[in-house]
C-alpha cells in the first residue's frame, strides 16, 4: 500500500527541509546537503527540481524571492512541523536502540551477542 | 574529415538506462550527441572520451512549446550545477552528459524517478499505444474472422494481406512496448521499496526488426499494386504515400517556423492539427482531380434510358463467341468486364460477358470466376470454401426445400480433375458449376445448358495456362 505523501520523510527529503530553516536556493541546496552531511548524503538535481515543486504543492515550503530563474525558498510552519515530526521519530528510533543496545558500539554489541 | 554524423536510432520509449549506455559508447568512439529529431538523431565529432549520460524526463515540456519554459531552464541550471551539460533535448526528453569522475546522478530517488517516467509517459506515450494497440486487436480481430470466413477473399488480396501483416506487426509493437513498460515499472516499485534503482531493458533490436519487416511487406505491396492493379489504383496508391511522404517534411518545417516565431504551444497545436487535416484533405483532393481528370484512360459509355452507362470491353479468355456461334452484330452489343484481385498466394478474376442493356435482342451470357492457387497449400482451403458457399453459405435462414447444395458430377467433359454442379430443392439442377483443376477453381454459369464440346471447350481455355 502506498505511504500517504510526506507522513515519513526520506533522508533527502529531511535534510532538503532542514536546508530551508533560512531561505536559500535550489543550487545553494544542492551545496548545502552534501557539507552538511560530510558528503554521505547527496541530492540529485533532478530530484531536488522535483521535491521542490512537490514541497510547494503540499504548503511545506514558500517561495520567498524571484530572481530571473533563481528562486529561493523557505520552510512554512508546516513543514516546520512535519520535519519535528521526522525528528521525533528518529530520535524515537534511536532512543529504542539505546534502550536495548545502550550506549556499546553497535559492532561489539552484534559480536557480543554472537 | 566529417565532423557531424546523423543516424536512425530507436529505442524504447521508457528505456532511458540503454539510450544512456548507447550514448556513452558513441562519445567513447567520438561522437557526441547533439540533435534529436524523431527517430533520427545527429552526432557531432569530438575527441573519444569517458563521458557519463543521463536520459531524463520534464514532463510539463511540449513538442510545441517555442522555446523551453523558465521550469524547464531552471532544471537544466539544476542540473548544470552538478555538471551534467544538456546535450540534446526533444519534448520531454532531456539527455545530459557529464565530464567529471563519478557525478552526483540527477536521480537519486528511485520512487521519484519512476514518478517522473509516469507522468511523461501518461502526457505522450501511453494514450496513442493504447489506441493502437486496441485498433490493432481489433484489426487483427477482422482478420482472423475473414481468414475463417472468407479465406479466398482475404488471401487473394495483396492489399488485404499487406494491411493485415502491418496491423501483425503494429500489435506486436504497442503489446511489447506496453508490456515492457508495465512490467519494468512494476519491479521497478519493488526494487524502489528497497531504495533501488532498477535500469530498463528496452526492445530496440525488435523495434529494428518490425520495422524491417513493414518496409519489406511494404515494397512487395507497391510492387504488386504496381503490376497488378488498374491505372486508377495505381496513381492513387503513389499518390497517397508520395503525399505522406511530403506531408511529414512539411509539417516538421510548419512545427520549425512556429517555433521561430515563437507562437505560443496551445495556438501552434491548433494550427499544427488544421494543418494536417488541409494537407490530408488536399492529397483526397488530387487523388479525385486524377479519377476526373485526362490522365486515366478513358472510358467508353453508352446511353440507355438517359442515363450513361460504363461500356467495358476488356479481353477474356472465354467469350461466349467461342462456345456458339454469334453474329458480329450480336457480338458489339455485349459488355465484357474483367476485374482481378491478386496476391503472392492466390489470385481470383472475376469475369462477365453480358448483353447491354440497351440490346432487346435475347442475348447469352456467360460469367465465370477463376480462383487460380498460386501455393499449392492452400488448394484445399479454397475448395472448401467454394463449395461451402452453396452448400452452407446461402442457404442461411432458408427453409428447407428452398435450398441449394453441390452435387458432384463427371468431370471428364470438362477436363478437369472434379466438377459439381448446384442444385436447388425446390427447381432442380442450375447451370452453375464448379469445377476443379490441377492449380485452379473455375466457378461458371451459363443461361443454357452446355454441350459436351462446349464443356471441354471451358476445360481448354479456363483450366490451363495464363489467366
Amino acid at each position: 500500500m502506498p505511504r500517504e505523501k510526506f507522513k515519513t520523510l526520506t533522508e533527502q527529503m529531511f535534510y532538503i527541509l532542514l536546508c530551508l530553516k533560512d531561505e536559500c536556493c535550489g543550487m545553494d541546496i544542492l551545496d548545502r546537503v552534501p557539507a552538511m552531511t560530510g558528503g554521505r548524503v547527496t541530492v540529485g538535481s533532478g530530484t531536488l527540481y522535483n521535491l521542490l515543486e512537490q514541497f510547494v504543492e503540499a504548503d511545506m515550503i514558500r517561495e520567498t524571492r524571484v530572481e530571473g530563474r533563481r528562486r529561493s525558498y523557505l520552510l512554512t510552519p508546516l513543514g516546520a512541523q512535519r520535519l519535528r515530526q521526522e525528528f521525533e521519530r528518529l530520535t524515537a528510533q534511536a532512543e529504542d536502540y539505546r534502550r536495548i543496545f545502550g550506549k556499546e558500539e553497535p559492532h561489539e554489541n552484534h559480536e557480543t551477542s554472537l | 574529415m566529417k565532423t557531424t554524423k546523423r543516424r536512425f536510432e530507436f529505442f524504447t520509449f521508457y528505456d532511458h538506462t540503454g539510450i544512456a549506455r548507447h550514448l556513452e559508447r558513441m562519445a567513447q568512439k567520438g561522437w557526441l550527441l547533439q540533435g534529436i529529431h524523431g527517430n533520427l538523431w545527429s552526432y557531432r565529432a569530438i575527441s573519444p572520451a569517458k563521458l557519463a549520460f543521463t536520459v531524463t524526463y520534464y514532463p510539463d515540456a511540449s513538442a510545441f512549446d517555442p522555446e523551453p519554459s523558465e521550469g524547464e531552464l531552471c532544471f537544466r541550471d539544476f542540473c548544470a550545477h552538478t555538471g551534467w551539460q544538456l546535450a540534446a533535448s526533444a519534448a520531454q526528453l532531456q539527455v545530459f552528459y557529464n565530464d567529471r569522475p563519478d557525478p552526483i546522478p540527477i536521480e537519486t530517488d528511485p520512487d521519484l524517478e519512476i514518478e517522473t517516467i509516469r507522468r511523461y509517459a501518461g502526457k505522450t506515450v501511453l494514450l496513442p499505444y493504447s489506441l493502437l494497440l486496441f485498433i490493432g486487436l481489433v484489426s487483427t480481430f477482422f482478420l482472423i474472422s475473414r481468414l475463417l470466413g472468407d479465406p479466398i477473399g482475404l488471401l487473394a488480396s495483396s492489399t488485404n494481406l499487406f494491411s493485415g501483416y502491418i496491423w501483425c506487426l503494429e500489435l506486436l509493437l504497442c503489446a511489447t512496448e506496453l508490456g515492457g513498460y508495465f512490467r519494468w515499472r512494476r519491479r521497478a516499485k519493488k526494487a524502489a521499496a528497497r531504495g533501488e534503482f532498477l535500469d530498463t531493458k528496452g526492445h530496440n533490436l525488435l523495434q529494428r526488426i518490425i520495422l524491417i519487416a513493414a518496409l519489406v511487406g511494404f515494397a512487395l505491396w507497391l510492387l504488386s499494386v504496381l503490376l497488378t492493379e488498374t491505372v486508377f489504383m495505381k496513381a492513387s496508391v503513389l499518390v497517397t504515400f508520395g503525399s505522406i511522404a511530403l506531408l511529414a517534411p512539411l509539417l516538421w518545417g510548419i512545427l520549425r517556423l512556429l517555433k521561430r516565431w515563437k507562437v505560443s504551444k496551445d495556438f501552434s497545436r491548433i494550427i499544427y492539427i488544421m494543418a494536417t487535416l488541409v494537407l490530408a484533405y488536399c492529397m483526397v483532393g488530387v487523388i479525385f482531380w486524377i479519377a476526373d481528370s485526362g490522365y486515366l484512360p478513358e472510358q467508353e459509355t453508352y446511353t440507355y434510358q438517359g442515363s450513361e452507362l460504363a461500356l467495358y470491353l476488356d479481353e477474356l479468355p472465354l467469350t461466349v463467341e467461342d462456345l456458339q456461334p454469334i453474329s458480329a452484330d450480336a457480338s458489339d452489343a455485349y459488355i465484357r468486364r474483367r476485374s482481378a484481385s491478386q496476391s503472392p498466394l492466390l489470385a481470383r478474376f472475376d469475369m462477365a460477358q453480358r448483353p447491354r442493356l440497351d440490346v432487346e435482342e435475347d442475348l447469352p451470357r456467360l460469367e465465370y470466376t477463376i480462383t487460380l492457387v498460386k501455393v499449392p497449400a492452400l488448394y484445399d482451403l479454397c475448395q472448401d470454401q467454394l463449395l461451402k458457399y452453396w452448400n452452407e453459405t446461402e442457404n442461411i435462414g432458408v427453409p428447407e426445400g428452398w435450398r441449394t447444395f453441390y452435387e458432384p458430377r463427371d468431370a471428364a467433359p470438362w477436363g478437369a480433375l472434379e466438377a459439381y454442379q448446384v442444385v436447388a430443392e425446390d427447381t432442380g439442377p442450375k447451370e452453375r458449376y464448379l469445377l476443379c483443376y490441377a492449380d485452379r477453381f473455375v466457378e461458371v454459369y451459363f443461361d443454357w445448358t452446355p454441350t459436351a464440346d462446349q464443356m471441354a471447350k471451358v476445360g481448354q481455355l479456363l483450366g490451363q495456362g495464363q489467366v
